[in-house]
């Protein structure tokens, strides 16, 4: 067998060990399980939410006054077929002994009369609610609320500065005005504040297992005599982490992909990927998604794919470090977990502001908030590259975390 | 050829092994020592498992810790705890190991069939391990170690768990291959290696004790091992005053094989030293203690 082919079998003999594993199994059985029945039974509003692919088809991905107002006279001419004379006096007289005796096909007309009725004002509303919001203020209330060194101030000033700029041409390029779901069934949230959220989460349980189960198997089955006085001895290391990285890889793509695919397919989302995550229409609380970058949902979605991709990757190198000094394959999940808790709960115990900006580079915090990627907002995690600026800095720390603890088993005693 | 030059071996402020000097050609070497004494973290140094605190091991004259892989290449290893894959079969276990060991595919599976033949496991082969008993476990342990055809062949306790057919078959298995093979075999079952081993190596107290054939270690006690006879309640006292090395019981008296270097008494009948004397002689102290 060739030096490659050698490397390959090794390394997927590595890998069979805990795609074998009935522990690793179930779990990540378990975990596709609850996905899909949490995507199944939070599914009821589906039918309703079709409505924006219609006007998409119908008007187009963004609206403006005229776009509006032929939406308006559309409904009216609904209404009047209804035997209504104006549409919102139609609306207000509709009681439910009205609704009731209609037919099922007059029902279905008139609920998608009030649905159309219902993004059509959100849309009208948008530019007042757009008006009134104030970067500057938002700005200086954050600057005040902090006791910064001026260097800090300064970035964080400049900061605010970049976002209102940004802001301002979202509101000039008329960026927010694009058809989406509208913020009050929380679209943007349910996708990446929940589900993805916890695809994260299981991905860190399920990642820091097999790397743990990977890189302690041969203490756990006490056979590291053995293999690690063979002719590749040590170098099984190196092996371990390219089977763990590989594995990782392999269940990202298993549990993201069943779970992802599952939600596109109960929600149709098909006539909205081009559509901006800046969307005023995808205004859910307070205030809305302005995103530093113009980002369309697809890319969106990829890059948060992505990041957690490698957030994954940074907790598949920081267990496989652990794991090189615990030799315990629980306790080295546990302690994986632990750190990724500490990296949540650090922040909040630290009073000097410069700790806690230095304490956002954190990727628990990434973990939390797919829903925030490339967001500005009033915390220190608002600043323009901080994805990036985090991925790279814990990338390096947890790379070189796994070569100091490879380097590190490569002149340890086994025992 | 293994040359051990100065070896030592601390874990902190413990010593587990000082001033080794040794060299080892082709041939059989018992590594003779009672538990505790340095043997296990001998042959941890001896397979790159364990670096030497101080000192230099050689193979062919080159450190093996430069050699690496090619040293490593060399090696067969059969711990004294040796651990596997309960749900891998012998032939599954073995080629994950031949794919460690290096070893070229094109031979690996007719090897396999080899040595397992050789350890009369054949029959078992594709059967999981996990329902296999001890001996069958350790008769794979040797498999293994055999499997690359190595030219250095370290064991640790090899024989525990077998039984004695076993024993004698895997004892004229070494011999064949300790013609063209340096054989260390660690054990503290003197038999083991009073027959076939050309060379007994020794530890005590951290240090290298012996390192000689049979017969010239034997030769150490010539005129210090007696047999007599005495009643029980005799032995009884005779136990605290001398070093008993075997007793049995014969026509209502003990029989007792001791050691001392008194000057002989009359009914005292001196015989020749054995392996096993040397052995509960030179470690007498650490049995007692």
């Amino acid at each position: 067998m060739s030096r490659k082919g050698d490397r390959v079998y090794i390394t997927w003999l590595e890998m069979r060990k805990v795609l074998l594993s009935p522990v690793f199994l179930i779990l990540l059985l378990l975990m596709i399980g609850f996905n899909l029945f949490s995507i199944w039974s939070d599914s009821y509003n589906r039918e309703e939410l079709q409505v924006v692919n219609k006007i998409i088809e119908t008007y187009g991905p963004s609206f403006n006054d005229d776009i509006l107002q032929t939406m308006e006279r559309d409904i009216n001419q609904l209404v009047i077929e209804l035997g209504g004379t104006s549409t919102q006096a139609f609306l207000e007289e509709m009681t439910y002994e009205i609704y009731d005796h209609a037919s099922s096909e007059e029902q279905h007309q008139i609920d998608h009369i009030s649905l159309l009725y219902t993004y059509v004002q959100a849309a009208k509303e948008l530019e007042a609610r757009y008006t009134a919001i104030d970067i500057a203020k938002l700005k200086q209330d954050f600057l005040n609320a902090q006791t910064m060194p001026s260097w800090l101030e300064q970035k964080m000033a400049n900061e605010f500065d970049n976002w209102h700029a940004r802001f301002d041409e979202i509101v000039e390029t008329n960026e927010y005005k694009q058809w989406f779901f509208l913020g009050e069934y929380g679209m943007h949230s349910k996708l990446f504040r929940s589900h993805m959220k916890t695809l994260a989460f299981e991905g860190v349980l399920i990642i820091a297992l097999l790397t743990a189960l990977i890189a302690n198997y041969e203490f756990e089955h006490r056979t590291q005599l053995v293999t690690y006085a063979t002719k590749k001895g040590r170098k099984l290391i190196w092996y371990k982490g390219f089977a763990s990285l590989v594995c990782s890889l392999m269940v990202i793509a298993v549990l993201f992909g069943v779970t992802l695919g599952t939600y596109f397919t109960v929600y149709d989302y098909s006539t909205m990927w081009q559509i901006d995550i800046s969307s005023g229409m995808n205004w859910e609380y307070t205030f809305p998604y302005i995103t530093w970058w113009s980002i369309s949902l697809w890319q969106y979605l990829l890059l948060a794919v992505v990041i957690l991709t490698f957030v994954l990757i940074i907790v598949m190198l920081l267990t496989f470090t652990i794991s090189v000094f615990v030799k315990n394959s629980y306790f080295t999940w546990l302690l994986s977990v632990l750190l990724l808790l500490a990296m949540y709960v650090m922040p909040t115990y630290f009073p000097n502001s410069t700790l806690q900006w230095m304490m956002h580079y954190n990727v628990t915090l990434l973990l939390l908030n797919p829903h925030q990627f490339f967001n500005g907002g009033t915390s220190f995690m608002m600043m323009q590259y901080h994805e990036f600026s985090t991925l790279l800095l814990w990338l390096l720390i947890a790379s070189a975390g796994t070569i100091g603890a490879i380097r590190h088993f490569n002149v340890k005693d086994v025992v | 050829m293994l040359k051990l030059e100065n070896i030592g071996k601390n874990y902190g402020d413990f010593t587990a092994l000082t001033n080794i000097h040794l060299q080892f050609d082709n041939g059989i070497y018992g590594l003779l020592a009672p538990n505790g004494a340095g043997k296990t973290t001998l042959i941890k140094m001896l397979v790159t498992l364990a670096a030497p605190t101080t000192g230099t091991i050689f193979y062919n004259d080159q450190p093996i810790a430069t050699l690496g892989e090619k040293y490593r290449e060399q090696i067969g290893y059969l711990p004294q705890h040796f651990g596997y894959y309960k749900h891998h079969s012998p032939k599954q276990y073995l080629r994950y190991l031949a794919a460690l060991k290096g070893m070229d595919k094109r031979v690996v599976e007719e090897r396999i069939d080899e040595v397992l033949e050789c350890v009369a496991l054949a029959d078992v082969k594709n059967k999981k391990m996990r329902k296999f008993s001890g001996g069958m476990i350790q008769r794979v342990g040797i498999a293994q170690a055999l499997l690359s055809d190595p030219k250095v062949l370290i064991l640790d306790e090899p024989t525990a768990g077998l039984d004695p057919k076993e024993r004698a078959r895997f004892r004229h298995l070494l011999t064949e291959l300790g013609r063209d093979k340096t054989i260390l075999l660690s054990t503290h079952v003197v038999s083991d290696i009073e027959s076939i081993a050309n060379e007994i190596v020794m530890l005590k107290n951290k240090e290298l004790l012996y390192k000689a054939n049979p017969a010239t270690i034997c030769h150490t006690l010539d005129g210090k091992i007696f047999e007599t006879a005495m009643s029980f309640h005799a032995f009884n006292d005779f136990r605290k005053d001398y070093l008993t090395l075997a007793e049995k019981q014969e026509t209502g008296q003990m029989l007792v094989r001791f050691f001392t270097e008194q000057t002989p008494k009359s009914d005292w009948k001196q015989v020749s030293p054995q392996l096993e004397d040397v052995f509960l002689v030179a470690y007498a102290d650490e049995q007692k203690g």
